[in-house]
């Protein structure tokens, strides 16, 4: 049986072939003639140089010309079918020539044929999608005879018509259909592709597995099954598709990485992110940004993500490796597990070109979903101030900012005259009706600065391929206007995969990938830690979401207040102030390779990837962040405003302005290029029928250099044809004050590895594998010994269902296999860690005047002559199960990790010039259970409905880390990690209640209840109550797919819980009139009494201010107590979609092959969500400057295949 | 099988250039192989962050407690240090960022010195070997006066020392023995003695924040005075001073020329290009405010009867206290330069306040200030106490007269008779002055500038203490706000009170005080430090 398959196989190819063949044939090859010496040869060697020599193919079973021997013969100038019609003289063997392909076989016993009755069956053979499909193989069941359909799908074949027949139609990657004949004539057959043909392999990368004997945890995911339409970044669609696989949207914004984990946290300090690899190249990262920072909102974010130049519609599949089994492959970069990305290739003989489309449409937020203060209640708050002394006129006029009331106040003071009036009579009743104007304003900010605008994605892709060569190729365009007024991104890439045979055992392929994204986000600053004040800032903020969340109802869309001490209108400013990025990012790639002997291959793999960004801050001459720097009104202001400068050397001067004219134009610009060259050595080898061996084993280098450099262009005037003005006092700031104004770092990685693995399989039965990595990094300095590691792991696996008493339990149970791994992976830690020798930096020393100012080079890392690798060990244990003839899958796994040698600080005895290092220090543990269910629970012809259920449970916790961080990174959202706590938690002051002033208390680093006495730089935490990890500890999903007929109904819900989530820090010491409240502000604190009621702090008065400064601390320790603290669990209807595909029958007029149209909601509601949240997504960390969360939006896609 | 072992050779062939290729640096870290990069090493050989001056101030009988804990101004950090606990708060000047400062600055020395070895200690490397030789005893030395006890012939050979860095530290975790303060105070001497000859000050671009050989000889002449060595200390001090040291004084009537403004002032003490400075340091610390006009940690300062009785406007040898006011013409010390504000305390321009602005918006940013490191007048008060401990009085009074020249307005002029008369007539100090009746009236007098000295070698009473009081005096006006006083308080063993003062600024009792051979005269080793085992100074 085993044989049979193997040669209908074989014939199947060779029809396919002899089809494609029969169209692009050109050359009348019989009529070659050719020179042949032969002498006591194999029949197979001669036919085998014949194929190498001439432009002819041949097909033979190898079998068949086993042990002929030609003895003697010399042909001179002669016919090649002359040629081939005398070695086969004497053979049982006969030839046909169908143009240039020479197929030989057995002569069949013509007798038996000629006598037989036969009759025609005629048929179109198509696809799923209706596509004809040329090349698929039509058997007769039971016999050799078959015939390959045609171009057109059409196919012919004579069937003896006295006994029963089936017809076997089979074709590369789609289901063996068998029909049995009855009186028809013509039979039109449909088949259907399976995705379970491309599952029976496990791609790592580097290499590729047969499932059966693959013993690791790993998890496969089909692009098309994931893909969200309407969202550009593949990564994103992670999210709830495999156990132990979190995705979180700290950030929508095109370009910013969610924040990836699989299986949760691999080290403290280090990033935790998983390695990419891209059609087996490993994907770097052009910044390096730790976990803090792709939540940060800062401009460099933009270009966090890896991933976001794919086209999603370039992606064949994702393969999640999540263990040790199967990521020691990539050793000391895999400790945060693998996700390979298989884009899509050309296949013999399918030609397709296909064009698909989205249209999304975003949702504006609206205030009902949140609880911010409407302009009446505003207002009223705004009076309390008033009363309070903080809106006074004096104060207000001159101050950084003001809204309304200051808004009022300098329209009674501006006298203009041509109408020798004031802006606003100095009247009770003309400021009441000001005042009362604002109250009703109700300013809706989520109209004025989003919009409902549609973003596009068109993709077009072409795709063939015959028996030499295979090709696909694709362009795709995103056109997306912007969620907010101000963000805008287009992208476009371009790929093209090609494979060539050369030869029969030599293979090559190139891959070149492009792509080229133009963007435009509001201009941002970095985020900064004020430790002093314990709180985290931005200045110049003009984040459409978050100032629309913050920002007053009371005020006017259209008027100018005051921010910086300059004229303010967001406006103004998001048209005035804006970063334009442009990445642009090539890849080229290409693999050879090469089959000595059966069963072994050789192939070199070769990439170079370059990736440039480039980020253009343009601060325009009008923005409010250029005028901030010059505006100096008044005498009070001139003194007061911290962005002018005051001389040192001339101290009587009052401070001047050193941008009198024109803005800013900051540049900045990463580069990075990554090479990447790779051996390996396949031997496949099956022994006696039952032994199976396997092994990988190659070579690889990287080097990856990475370049960023900066410019600060002081003065360019923007609206002065782009030219610059600048005043020398820039230049002389700059050197008094330390700060350059361009900066240049470059960074070179470079890596080397040598690995194997061995795969032993007793008829895939009982599976053992085992891999070894030694992999060298410069990273670790100089030092030979210390730079090398050895990864490795050891695994098995049992696949039960093979057993013979399996049969028993079947159809009931229909799979069993359980695996089980151990390994040692590692990752070479944060990328400021480096210190394997000594870091030696240039820098200015601070000196009090330019005269003597010097440069210096310092130590800025003492040498760790040990500094090694983070390390992991991990054990997996897995089963997958299946239960009624594979309706029911169960896929479980848990794991136990041990990370050790985890970069941590220490306290040293500081002899050495520093007093706390870092070092492999720390040590944590982790554990998890993933569990994956699908199930299909109703299959008919025209219905079916199949449901998914994924869950996982991780669980981590520090064992060793010594040094502890400032209280203020443990309070904020993302947490830090002590000692037995989760690495990433969150802790909180403990709230005492109000004073009887309603002044808030919390319990300080002595134990005392306070308002004052606080200090965020604090490293004593024992007072602080801990509230859990800011990372979720179960996550996963619920699917479930119904199709009817034509119709395709997907509904899709995410989940996680266990982490949580710190409420918007809006408390303060005092409050401007341009601050938007939230409605908890209705309860607060007015009279002595109300400390028994409520817990939401009295609005200061500024005189309480005023008589202690350290108030401010209790506000802000305030926001961080245990109170302004939710859960982070939700539930949330990620997808609704429903798609049709068009009938065949209708398309098939149309000359089209497949189109479907697809309706998609995405993101719609949590299903539930902590209520102290009120409408805060408890995913997004609402930073400012470049994040946005990701929309609730609604996409129609189009897809049409030709 | 050939094809597979040719395969498995290109694979070793690559295997051994791989290390090679491992070679490259990951980023644009320096590697330290030229004369310039030493050079520029080297400029980070110099404590740049924290001072001892500060603690040192603070812990010296210079200050005292303005109304104690009900001072708005209380703050744990000085408190500790003025009481001389334990510290167990963190500070930007607290003894571990001193620690850490100064050793961060002899890991920069070592490294230099390792890369002139490696470089083949050539002969054009000497001048920046000479000074990271100086540079690794200068900080050795600052390290083993803060936290140890001082030197002294009886005990150094068992006090506690500090660890003696010879070379680069390069493990993550090592342990040091501390070993003893003869031992610290040996290897200082070596590296002097080694470093001085090869100095060059043809190498500096900015000389006055190196050791350029006028400093190195103002180290060399403190050093031996520290040692108990008194002809090396006239040695050095001669060879830095000159024929003419007068010239080497500082020049107050510079100051006719600057507009009345504390911070010109104090802008203007530490210039590089007064002769006087010999050497500066930047640094990291809130000195430019708690020495200037600001209420910074004013409950510990130098108080209003403080500063009566004892320092700018006490009874002195040349005569009582002058007035407090800039005359207009005559520019000395102390009659122009010291302000004394109402709430009690007095500043003199001396540290100058810098702010160095990280974030202008939130206006947070780095405290800065610039010391004085080494100064002429110090100098010549070394040269002036080892005459004195040789007997050599008539040389120690030359030396007082021509401080007292460029210092001093008007007065009396110093000799040997109204030295030894003043000392003669005046009584000890008592903390809180001594009770006396005048006309029937019991008054109590301020307490008299003349301490009772106890130190751990010998001195005779009488002319040699009475010249000794008289230098220490002027080492006591004259370093102020540079912490060398509790130097000289624990050299010659000096009994330190820590009084109240009232609201009235009125001396009203001793709170703590800090005996001769207290264990606490040696700074407590950082408590991060101890944690991480190295063996704490016995308390």
């Amino acid at each position: 049986m085993k044989q049979n398959t193997k040669k209908s196989f074989k014939l199947c190819i060779l029809f396919i072939f002899v089809c494609i063949l029969n169209l692009s044939a050109m050359t009348s090859a019989q009529n070659t003639r050719i020179n042949l010496e032969v002498k006591n040869s194999k029949l197979r060697d001669v036919i085998w140089k014949l194929d190498n020599t001439t432009s002819l193919n041949f097909f033979y079973n190898t079998k068949e010309l086993e042990g002929i021997i030609i003895e003697d013969e010399n042909f001179k100038n002669t016919l090649l079918s002359d040629v081939i019609k005398t070695l086969l003289k004497d053979t049982k063997l006969e030839y046909s020539l169908i143009h240039n392909t020479v197929v030989i076989r057995k002569t069949p016993n013509s007798n038996q044929i000629s006598q037989q009755k036969e009759r025609v069956i005629t048929g179109t053979i198509k696809d799923e999608n209706g596509a004809t499909l040329p090349g698929v193989n039509v058997i007769i069941k039971g016999t050799a005879l078959g015939k390959a359909s045609d171009i057109n799908g059409k196919y012919k074949i004579s069937i003896p018509t006295d006994k029963k027949v089936i017809l076997v139609f089979s074709f590369i990657g789609m289901k063996k259909k068998e029909i049995v004949v009855n009186k028809q004539s013509v039979i039109n057959v449909v088949l259907i592709s399976t995705s379970e043909t491309i599952d029976e392999v496990v791609v790592t990368g580097i290499t590729s597995t047969d499932k059966r004997l693959f013993t690791g945890a790993a998890d496969k995911l089909q692009a098309k099954d994931i893909k969200m339409s309407g969202i550009p970044e593949i990564g994103r669609s992670l999210e709830g598709r495999s156990a132990g696989v979190s995705v979180q949207n700290v950030s929508g914004t095109f370009g910013t990485a969610p924040k990836i984990r699989v299986r949760g946290a691999t080290s403290i300090y280090g990033n935790s992110k998983p390695l990419w690899v891209v059609d087996g190249v490993p994907l770097e990262d052009v910044v390096e940004l730790s976990p803090d920072d792709l939540s940060s909102g800062d401009a460099s974010t933009l270009i966090s993500s890896a991933i976001s130049g794919l086209n999603p519609d370039d992606i064949e599949s994702f393969q999640i490796l999540k263990d040790g089994s199967a990521t020691s492959i990539y050793g000391a970069k895999a400790m945060a597990g693998v996700i390979v990305i298989t884009t899509k290739k050309g296949r013999s003989g399918v030609s397709r070109i296909s064009y698909s489309s989205d249209f999304t449409m975003r949702l504006v937020p609206r205030y009902s979903e949140f609880n911010i203060m409407n302009s009446q209640d505003q207002m009223g708050v705004y009076q309390e101030m008033e009363q309070k002394g903080w809106l006074k006129m004096a104060e207000l006029t001159n101050s950084s900012s003001y809204g309304v009331y200051g808004k009022m106040y300098q329209l009674i003071n501006s006298y203009n005259n041509e109408t020798g009036q004031f802006g606003l009579r100095n009247t009770p009743e003309s400021k009441t009706a000001y005042l009362q104007k604002a109250e009703f304003r109700n300013t809706d900010w989520f109209d004025v600065l989003f919009k409902n605008s549609i973003s596009q994605s068109h993709a077009i892709s072409m795709s063939g391929g015959n028996k030499k060569s295979r090709y696909y190729a694709s362009l795709s365009a995103l056109i997306d206007p912007g969620w907010s007024v101000s963000n805008k991104v287009n992208r476009y890439t371009a790929n093209i995969n090609a494979s060539y045979n050369i030869f029969k055992n030599l293979d090559m392929n190139i891959i070149t990938n492009g792509s080229f994204r133009k963007q435009t986000v509001p201009g941002t600053l970095s985020q900064t830690t004020d430790e002093v004040n314990g709180s985290v800032k931005r200045d110049f903020d003009i984040n459409p979401y978050s100032y629309a969340m913050n920002s007053s109802r009371t005020l006017h869309p259209n008027e100018y207040y005051r921010s910086n001490y300059a004229p303010f209108n967001i406006l103004n400013e998001l048209k005035n102030n804006y970063i334009d990025l442009k990445v642009s990012d090539v890849k080229f790639q290409s693999e050879i390779k090469y089959k000595p002997i059966s069963g072994m291959e050789v192939s070199v793999l070769g990439a170079v990837r370059y990736q440039n960004s480039v980020r253009e801050h343009h601060t325009k001459d009008n923005s409010n962040q250029a005028m901030a720097y010059r505006s100096m009104p008044n005498f009070i202001i001139q003194n007061n405003n911290p962005l002018l400068y005051k001389d040192p050397d001339k101290p009587y001067d009052l401070p001047m302005t050193i941008l009198p004219e024109g803005g800013i134009y900051t540049r900045n610009e990463n580069q990075l290029t990554s090479y990447n060259f790779r051996t390996v050595l396949r031997y496949n080898k099956t022994i006696k029928d039952n032994n199976i061996i396997n092994f990988n084993g190659g070579m690889e280098i990287t080097s990856t250099e990475r370049q960023s450099s900066w410019f600060n262009g002081w003065g360019m005037q923007y609206e002065q044809g782009e030219i610059p003005y600048y005043t020398y006092q820039i230049f002389k700031k700059g050197v008094e004050e330390n700060n350059s104004y361009y900066g240049l770092y470059n960074t070179t990685s470079r890596n080397t590895a040598f690995f194997a693995n061995l795969t032993y399989s007793w008829r895939a039965i009982y599976n053992l594998s085992g891999t070894i990595r030694y992999e060298g990094s410069n990273k670790l300095g100089k030092s030979r010994s210390a730079r090398w590691l050895p990864t490795w792991n050891i695994s098995g696996s049992w696949n039960v269902y093979n057993e013979s008493f399996f049969e028993q339990f079947m159809p009931t149970f229909s799979h069993l296999t359980l695996k089980a791994s151990y390994s040692l992976t590692a990752d070479s830690g944060p990328s400021y860690v480096t210190n394997s020798s000594a870091v030696i930096r240039s820098g200015i020393p601070w000196r009090p005047t330019t005269s003597v100012k010097e440069t210096n080079l310092y130590i800025s890392q003492l040498e760790n002559s040990s500094l090694t690798y983070e390390k992991k060990h991990e054990l997996n244990i897995g089963a997958s199960l299946g239960f009624l003839d594979d309706k029911i899958n169960l896929e479980a796994d848990w794991y136990s990790r041990k990370n050790y040698d985890l970069i941590g600080i220490i306290n040293v005895e500081g002899v050495g010039g520093e007093n706390s290092k870092w070092g492999n220090v720390a040590e944590m543990e982790s554990n998890g259970l993933e569990l994956s269910l699908s199930t299909k629970n109703i299959i008919t012809p025209n219905f079916s409905w199949t449901s998914s259920i994924v869950y996982s449970h991780i669980h981590n916790k520090i064992t060793k880390l010594h040094g502890s961080k400032r209280i203020i990174d443990l309070i904020t959202n993302n947490g830090f990690g002590l000692e037995n706590y989760p690495v990433r938690s969150i802790f909180s002051y403990r709230f005492k209640g109000l004073d009887k002033s309603g002044f808030p208390t919390v319990v300080n680093r002595n134990g005392d209840i306070t308002s004052t006495d606080i200090y965020f730089q604090s490293r004593s935490t024992d007072y602080l109550k801990y509230e859990g990890p800011s990372d979720p500890t179960d996550m996963g999903s619920i699917g479930n797919i119904f199709n009817y007929k034509g119709f395709k109904l997907n509904v899709f819900i995410t989940y996680s819980w266990g982490n949580v989530v710190r409420l918007r820090p809006i408390f303060k010491y005092g409050y401007t009139d341009l601050t938007a409240m939230t409605s908890e502000f209705k309860n607060r604190w007015i009279q002595s009494g109300d400390e028994n009621i409520t817990n939401i702090p009295v609005i200061l008065s500024s005189r309480q201010y005023s008589e202690n400064y350290d108030i401010r601390y209790g506000y802000n320790a305030y926001n961080y107590c245990d109170l302004r603290i939710a859960k982070g669990d939700f539930v949330r209807m990620k997808e609704i979609s429903l798609t049709y595909n068009l009938p065949s029958k209708f398309l098939h007029n149309m000359k089209v092959n497949s189109c479907s149209i697809k309706l998609q909601a995405s993101n719609l509601f949590l299903i539930y969500a902590d209520k102290k949240l009120n409408g805060q997504d408890p995913e997004f960390i609402n930073s400012g400057g470049v994040a946005t969360p990701i929309p609730k939006q609604f996409t129609l896609s189009l897809h049409i295949g030709l | 099988m050939k094809r597979i072992l040719l395969i498995l050779i290109i694979n070793v062939l690559t295997f051994t250039s791989c290390d090679s290729f491992l070679d490259e640096l990951p980023d644009n870290r320096t590697t330290i192989d030229t004369k310039g990069e030493i050079s520029k090493l080297l400029v980070s050989a110099y404590p740049s962050s924290a001072h001892y001056c500060l603690m040192c101030e603070i812990a010296s009988d210079n200050v005292d407690d303005y109304l104690g804990e009900n001072s708005l101004y209380s703050y744990i950090f000085p408190k500790q240090i003025a009481y001389w606990e334990d510290i167990t708060t963190s500070n930007n000047e607290d003894p571990g960022r001193v620690w850490y400062t100064y050793y961060h600055a002899i890991a920069a020395a070592n490294e230099a010195l390792e890369s002139i070895k490696n470089m083949g200690d050539t002969e054009e490397l000497q001048a920046y070997k000479g000074e990271a030789l100086l540079c690794r005893a200068y900080c050795h030395f600052c390290l083993v006066n803060v936290f140890c006890r001082n030197f002294s012939p009886k005990t150094s050979k068992t006090d506690l020392g500090i660890p003696y860095m010879m070379k680069p530290e390069s493990t993550l975790e090592p342990h040091y023995e501390r070993g003893t303060v003869e031992d610290v105070y040996n290897k200082i001497e070596a590296d002097l003695e080694a470093g001085l000859p090869l100095l060059d000050d043809a190498i500096y671009s900015v000389p006055k924040y190196h050791f350029n050989r006028k400093a190195a000889y103002a180290f060399a002449s403190r050093f031996y005075l520290f040692h108990l060595d008194y002809d090396n200390v006239i040695k050095y001090a001669n060879m830095c001073l000159g024929n003419n040291p007068s010239s080497m004084m500082r020049d107050y009537s510079t100051w006719k020329n600057i507009t009345r403004d504390f911070s010109l002032y104090a802008q203007d003490y530490v210039k590089d290009t007064h002769s006087c400075n010999l050497m500066l340091g930047a640094g990291m610390s809130v000195g430019g405010k708690y020495f200037g006009n600001y209420s910074t940690w004013k409950r510990f300062c130098i108080q209003k009867e403080t500063t009566i009785a004892e320092i700018f406007n006490g009874r002195m040898p040349w005569g009582d206290s002058y007035s407090l006011e800039p005359t207009g013409t005559d520019y000395g010390y102390p009659a122009s330069i010291v302000f004394t504000y109402t709430s009690g305390y007095t500043v003199t321009p001396k540290i100058p306040y810098y702010f160095e602005c990280t974030d202008p918006v939130a206006n947070t940013g780095y405290y800065r200030a610039v010391f004085p490191l080494f100064e002429a007048e110090e100098v010549l008060m070394n040269r002036a106490e080892a005459y004195a401990m040789k007997g050599e009085y008539d040389a120690a009074v030359e030396d007082m007269l021509t401080w007292q020249e460029k210092h001093i307005v008007g007065g009396i002029k110093l000799t040997r008779s109204n030295i030894n008369n003043f000392y003669n007539n005046i009584e000890y100090y008592e903390p809180l002055g001594k009770e006396t009746e005048i006309s029937g009236v019991t008054v109590r007098l301020t307490p008299s500038i003349k301490k009772v000295l106890s130190p751990d070698f010998e001195y005779q009473k009488g002319e040699q203490e009475n010249m000794i009081q008289c230098i220490l005096q002027i080492r006591r006006l004259n370093s102020v706000f540079e912490g060398l006083r509790w130097f000289d308080i624990k050299r010659w063993g000096i009994e330190i009170d820590r009084r109240l003062i009232n609201e009235q600024g009125k001396i009203e009792s001793v709170v703590a005080r800090l005996p001769v051979g207290d264990p606490r005269r040696a700074f407590q080793i950082p408590e991060d430090v101890i944690e991480a085992g190295l063996t704490a100074n016995p308390r």
